[in-house]
């Protein structure tokens, strides 16, 4: 009964890891390129959440669109102001690049809202379901059906409209892309602000399961990346799958180590699958780059 | 070729302006600031008024803040038939241990500082002990608890706080008092040094006391899910649900055992509930913690300066619009045992201000005050004390408790929904 | 004969050519020698703390700068050096020395066995396999209870600031030496040819994985010996402060703003930009991080020539940084 408890724990808390992964997988896969400071995006969607809640009583759920437009505008405006100089160059400079982005968003972020932890208290905090002696948190459960609609969302975005079948041929062959006239710079910063936007809902479903604080991103970056890794690079099914299974390794991991060592088991399994199957359980949808040069 | 040539000219202006700032760097000079002035004596700390502790940073200032007032209004520091003011030099370490330890290195080099009081929190006591004992200026702290911090041989840092391995002490003698008394114990501590003492502390007293310990387990200081341990924690169903931690875990944790359904008959922290965002943040789920303490208004001491425990929790109440809590009155106590050790030297020289520390045995609104030959005070027995309907009473020990302790906690099903 | 010397020339760090660049170096080497005998003691400990980082710089500049194997986890090490000092002066009562050769030796050795595989990785794999285990190690220190978990260690008092001075120097000084012995060995030119075309340099024969792991290990070995001496300095060490990540960029980006694949270059970065940040520290206490990461993402932006090759290939000069800029956009 407690590894049953222990795998719904492990499910619900996944859903949100997958929609974490989602973006980031997301610019990865189209624009190749590696967002380190994808955590960050998470987390300033986790504050909007948290000053929405905390200032005007928002609802941290309905918060969501709120921050996903947010960081849709930042993410726009980063990818056009500053990547799009650079996506051609060395994988080195675009790496330092969003590695100084970073940098700039978390530094800003403590001076603002110093390093102090902070946790939305909704009032239906505490609500469950309960089957016998299972318990299923009303709150992680409506982050887990959230976190499953928006990746739907976004596979029938990606699937169904014009701008995303768009987005998915510049990935495919830009060079083709850019013969019928698709703008480049537009599509990688709407894909860059979409990538963005989805990080900022997962930040804003982290605030509600989690406190949070300005330098959280860094684990949520390393944990997309090993999801990514995981589930294939630019491969929405991949991610949610990766996502589930790493919030397994959370929970298990946390209750066989201790729950210190999360990030260290999560690099542990990452090395395994880098050296064994790089390109992840699914495999890779777009080529990317290859892990092995 | 006219490329490989711009190539090295670069090069050359690069490690030319290294030279020249290695130049620089030699040539310019660097004033060290001054002193204070010859009436006023400043006592200088650094504080974690930021970062994951800074909820007790904050008290812990306000209690040196509430310090510096009340005695600059009733009769200053005496030296020796001279007056003097007190002045505060606090920075703010970020709740970062090192960091903590260069800013007490900063108070001590650059500006000067000859007295010092404690930053908050073990680890950052720890790391900057080393400081005031590399350059024999004595601390005085009120913050760190954890007797490792005194093991080490150090002759200038003092607590005047009871030890880490007492805090739970208190809730245990409560809880034991109840009928039918709890029988089984599940701890849950930080894995930083002061939490791990406590709970030892507490796991050896209340096995001694016949209860069972049923789990005993660490977490990471700075966890933002529990999810994981309680869960384990409450397959085995324990009476009592100690947690051994700083005010973010134990306010973690009530909420995790709200979500997941884990009932036990009592809660107690060893930092958390006499917090008073403790209550602000959980709302009625604060209610029938138990908390262990240092110092609460009900207790019987008193002195010359700030009256009776009462007397000292209306006066700071009038200040600072809130009533203090133990970490606000163990900090005013910090410097007080500094101040009562400069009169009885009658001295400013740090080397007879710590002669005089040694020595002191004096009994305050906070309690006794006197340390053991490595620094510690082993002479004031913790107390403990408890939320219920929404106001902080104590209830051990039991000269001081106005009430009996609730118990056991009412499940959270049975609970008015938050 | 000529084209082939300049050919030849472009290939080998130009420092070996400039004998004015070592009279220079040496006339700072005396000037820094006498900043403590001056009796400054803020000027040593900023100095300290740059050399802490300019080693760290160099040896990156190992792994990134001549193999081009962008490394983004090199604070690990220098953690990992701080935390085997820390142990072994504190927990087992060894003297300084042999527990500062051990936190250069420790290091290595990891870096040895962990580079045999994450070192099959390129590129953007490679540079988030090394900052994922830098990451993991700083949890590691910071959860295991016989390191002091997240109360950290504290070490014995050591002598009086300008003692650390001079021995960090001297690893600063070892780890320039150490470059420039390299840069002109076998190990070295094997590792410029990994960098521009590991392919074909395994095909010529050079066995490629033996002289990675090497370059990765004694990045390793002189990026611990900082971490170990600033260990027994601070006195204190807690695991988010000797394992800090924002530190890899920091490093990075001076090894490319003084010339990756040099001698002296990443020293000269590190003086730059450490120098700035301490500047900036010191005017603006609030803002000194943020303004930093806006002079990092600048400098990033603008690199001067270094944006088509990790090594001058002679393409400086505005005219082809605007030409680069044109072909690296979208």
């Amino acid at each position: 009964m407690l590894t049953v408890q222990q795998i719904i724990n492990g499910l619900l808390l996944g859903g949100v890891l997958a929609l974490v992964a989602l973006g980031f997988s997301l610019v990865w896969g189209i624009l190749n390129i590696i967002n380190i400071a994808h955590g960050s995006f998470v987390m300033i969607g986790a504050f909007v959440t948290y000053w929405l809640f905390d200032l005007f009583g928002v609802d941290p759920f309905l918060s969501i669109p709120i921050s996903m437009m947010v960081l849709f505008v930042l993410g726009y405006a980063i990818q056009r102001g500053i990547i799009n100089w650079v996506v051609r160059a060395p994988a080195l400079i675009t790496l330092l690049l969003t590695f100084g982005l970073d940098l700039l968003l978390s530094s800003l972020a403590l001076l603002w809202w110093k390093a102090d932890v902070r946790s939305v208290n909704p009032s239906y905090g505490g609500s469950r379901i309960q089957f016998g002696t299972l318990v299923v948190p009303y709150v992680q459960l409506s982050t887990l059906i959230l976190a499953l609609a928006i990746t739907a969302l976004l596979w029938l975005f990606l699937a169904r409209t014009r701008l995303g079948q768009a987005i998915r041929a510049t990935a495919y062959d830009h060079t083709g892309a850019k013969v019928v006239g698709i703008s480049l710079g537009s599509i990688y910063a709407v894909t860059f602000g979409i990538g963005a936007a989805i990080a900022g809902a997962a930040g804003s479903l982290v605030a509600v399961v989690r406190p949070i604080s300005p330098t959280m991103g860094a684990s949520y970056t390393v944990l997309a990346f090993a999801i990514c890794i995981l589930g294939g690079l630019g491969n929405v099914a991949g991610a949610l799958i990766g996502g589930l299974i790493f919030g397994l390794v959370d929970v298990f991991g946390a209750a066989w180590f201790g729950a210190g060592y999360a990030d260290a088991v999560v690099f542990a399994i990452l090395l395994v699958i880098l050296l064994l199957r790089p390109q992840g359980i699914l495999g890779r949808e777009y080529s990317g780059g290859t892990a092995e040069g | 070729m006219a490329a490989t040539r711009s190539a090295y000219t670069r090069r050359e202006f690069l490690r030319l302006t290294g030279a020249g700032l290695g130049g620089l760097v030699v040539l310019s000079a660097c004033g060290s600031s001054g002193s204070g002035s010859s009436t006023t004596v400043t006592f200088g700390a650094a504080v974690s008024l930021t970062g994951s502790l800074s909820q007790e940073g904050g008290l812990t200032k306000d209690g040196y803040t509430f310090y510096k007032d009340w005695v600059n209004a009733h009769g200053g520091l005496n030296v020796g038939g001279k007056t003097y003011q007190i002045d505060l030099k606090l920075y703010d370490d970020q709740s970062n241990p090192t960091q903590s330890a260069q800013l007490f290195q900063k108070l001590i080099s650059e500006d000067k500082i000859n007295h010092l009081l404690g930053p908050y929190g073990t680890d950052a006591t720890l790391q900057s002990a080393v400081i005031s004992e590399k350059y024999q200026i004595p601390m005085v702290e009120g913050n760190g608890a954890a007797t490792s911090i005194f093991s080490k041989g150090y002759k200038y840092i003092f607590g005047v706080l009871t030890p880490a391995p007492q805090y739970l002490k208190g809730v245990i003698d409560a809880l034991l008092e109840a009928n039918p008394a709890p029988k089984t114990l599940a701890i849950i501590s930080d894995n930083d040094d002061f939490s791990v003492e406590v709970g030892k502390g507490v796991a050896d007293y209340a096995t001694s006391k016949g209860m069972q310990v049923v789990a005993d387990q660490q977490i990471p200081a700075t966890s933002t899910d529990v999810t994981s341990v309680l869960t384990g924690i409450k397959a085995k169903n324990p009476d009592v649900l100690l947690g051994s931690g700083h005010f973010n875990t134990s306010v973690l944790i009530m909420k995790t055992c709200r979500s997941i359904g884990l009932s036990a008959k009592a809660y107690g922290f060893s930092v958390g509930p006499s917090v008073p965002d403790f209550k602000t943040s959980l709302g009625d789920a604060a209610n029938d913690v138990f908390g262990g303490t240092q110092w609460t208004k009900d207790l019987s001491y008193q002195d010359a300066l700030f009256g009776t425990a009462q007397d000292f929790n209306d006066n700071f109440n009038k200040q600072f619009k809130y009533e203090p809590d133990y970490h606000v009155a163990e900090s005013t106590a910090a410097c007080y045992a500094l101040h009562l050790a400069i009169e009885a030297a009658k001295s400013l020289d740090p080397q007879k201000v710590r002669d005089a520390l040694v020595s002191l045995d004096a009994m305050t609104f906070y309690g006794q005050i006197k340390f053991d030959s490595t620094g510690k005070n082993i002479y004031k027995p913790m107390a403990a004390e408890q939320w219920q309907n929404g106001t902080k009473v104590t209830v051990w020990p039991q000269a001081a408790a106005k009430v009996k302790p609730a118990y056991p906690a009412p499940p959270w099903d049975k609970r008015p929904s938050a | 004969m000529g084209a082939n010397a300049s050919r030849r020339r472009s290939l080998l760090p130009p420092i070996t050519s400039r004998s004015l660049g070592w009279v220079l170096s040496v006339l700072v080497l005396i000037l820094l020698v006498a900043v403590p005998l001056n009796g400054d003691d803020y000027w040593v400990r900023v100095l300290t703390g740059i050399f802490a980082v300019a080693v760290m710089a160099e040896g990156w500049n190992i792994i990134g700068g001549f193999t081009g194997y962008a490394a983004f986890g090199q604070v690990g090490w220098f953690g990992l050096g701080a935390y085997t000092v820390g142990v072994a002066m504190s927990r087992w009562g060894w003297p300084f020395w042999p527990s500062l050769i051990a936190a250069g030796l420790l290091p290595a050795v990891v870096a040895a066995l962990i580079g045999v595989p994450i070192l099959r990785l390129r590129g953007h794999y490679f540079a988030i396999a090394t900052l994922a285990f830098g990451i993991a190690l700083g949890e590691l220190a910071n959860n295991l209870r016989y390191v002091g978990a997240s109360s950290g260690i504290s070490l014995p008092i050591g002598p009086p600031f300008a003692f650390f001075y001079y021995v960090m120097l001297a690893v600063l000084v070892l780890a320039v030496v150490a470059t420039w012995l390299i840069a002109r060995s076998r190990l070295g030119y094997a590792l410029v040819a990994i960098r521009e075309n590991e392919q074909a340099a395994a095909v010529l024969g050079v066995n490629t994985a033996l002289y990675k792991t090497a370059a990765f290990a004694i990045s390793a070995l002189l990026t611990g010996l900082a971490g170990g001496v600033q260990a027994y300095w601070s006195t204190s060490i807690y695991a988010p402060t000797v394992f800090d990540i924002t530190r890899n960029v920091d490093l990075i980006v001076m090894a490319l703003l003084g010339g990756a694949g040099t001698v002296l270059g990443p020293v000269v970065g590190a003086f730059l930009l450490d120098g700035l940040n301490e500047q900036l520290t010191g005017a603006f206490l609030q803002w000194h991080a943020v303004i930093f990461g806006a002079v990092v993402l600048l400098i990033v932006l603008f690199l001067p020539g270094g944006l088509g090759g990790l090594v001058a290939q002679g393409r400086t000069g505005v005219r082809n940084f605007l030409r680069d800029l044109k072909a690296f956009r979208v």
